[in-house]
């Protein structure tokens, strides 16, 4: 049972390719995830490769090696990849096990790992244009 | 392909006593079939010894010549007069290409959760299984993963064997100096620190990894 490249969802945040891996990711899943991301940035040229493992059900050696060679890739069309999400037991089992992910910056959380590109949520300004009736009245009110 | 599950000493010693009047395959479909029927009526897993005696009994008696069959019997009846030992729980996974890890994480994951092994030892247990079952699917062709646990998990046993041409350079994989293409020396090195104990026996006839993880 082949999984075609596109089975393997990567979703486009302006410059980054958002990549959340699910479940068991076995070993066809893994290198389906690895054709997949090379082949979006070859057409669409993002800078950034985003891996979302928090959905992951487990990390063995192998599927680290093919993370890195995910990496590795990404890095030689210009992107740089970022791994967030990654579970405690899966984070200490990997440390216990000696297992190194080379090539790529690990955050918590997703959430981070776009901040550290520069997306933030934008703060509600002042001058913001309000639209809601109610929360204009509030705001006089405040 | 099939996930076999025993549960109990009494299935295995009854499995053993029934080798000895029918062949090895007849008496595993008999102890199996009986068991499945046992819990079916009793609609739990552990199943009281009596039942599983008679279950027994009555799949063994379609495979016994009449002589036999009363022989047979008094045979089983004595299994249950002998002490208990304690309980073990086990699957045993068929592994023999790639596509078989998935089966092999998920009845891991299943047995874990049945234990009630949770976060880090479950994590470790996975990954581990994971990397044995991949070496056995990757350089041996076919092998068997097997878990078991005492009745109250307090220490897991993970194996996993085949019949392959072994690992040659295992001394080197342990000094830490072999790197295969996946840098990992075949994910031996990183199971070895993971379990809490470790033994393997390799040769050109094949290798047995055995694990044990103990739960504090």
């Amino acid at each position: 049972m082949e999984t075609a490249p596109e089975n393997v969802t990567c979703i486009r945040l302006w410059d980054c390719l958002l990549v959340p891996l699910q479940g068991d990711v076995d070993d066809l899943t893994a290198e389906a995830a690895l054709s997949s991301v090379l082949l979006r940035l070859q057409q669409e040229g993002c800078r950034n490769v985003l891996l979302d493992l928090s959905g992951v059900g487990t990390l063995d050696s192998h599927l680290c090696a093919v993370l890195v060679r995910l990496a590795q890739s990404a890095r030689m069309m210009g992107a740089s990849t970022v791994v967030s999400g990654m579970r405690p037991e899966i984070a200490m089992t990997l440390e216990a096990m000696g297992v190194r992910l080379r090539g790529m910056n690990t955050v918590a959380t997703l959430e981070e790992a776009l901040a550290e590109l520069g997306i933030t949520r934008q703060a509600e300004t002042a001058s913001a244009e309000i639209n809601d009736d109610d929360a204009f009245v509030q705001r006089l009110l405040a | 392909m099939s996930v076999l599950v025993t549960t109990g000493s009494l299935a295995d010693r009854a499995l053993t006593t029934l080798k000895r009047h029918v062949s090895g395959i007849n008496a595993s479909v008999i102890t199996q079939h009986a068991l499945r029927s046992a819990q079916k009526q009793c609609g739990t897993e552990e199943v009281p010894t009596e039942v599983l005696l008679s279950e027994l009994s009555s799949a063994s008696a379609m495979f016994l010549q009449p002589g036999v069959r009363k022989q047979v019997q008094s045979e089983l009846l004595a299994l249950a007069d002998d002490a208990q030992s304690q309980s073990t729980f086990r699957v045993a996974v068929p592994i023999r290409v790639e596509g078989d890890l998935k089966l092999a994480r998920l009845s891991c994951r299943e047995l874990c959760q049945k234990l009630g092994v949770n976060g880090f030892l479950a994590q470790k247990i996975l990954t581990a299984v994971s990397e044995v079952a991949r070496n056995i699917a990757k350089y041996a062709g076919e092998g068997l993963v097997t878990f078991s646990a005492d009745s109250v998990a307090r220490v897991i046993v993970v194996t996993a064997e085949d019949k392959g041409p072994g690992i040659p350079n295992i001394d080197q994989i342990y000094a830490g100096l072999y790197h295969s293409k996946t840098g990992m020396g075949r994910g031996i090195l990183g199971v070895k620190k993971l379990a809490d104990d470790f033994d393997l026996v390799t040769g050109p006839k094949g290798t047995t990894v055995t694990l044990t993880f103990t739960r504090v």
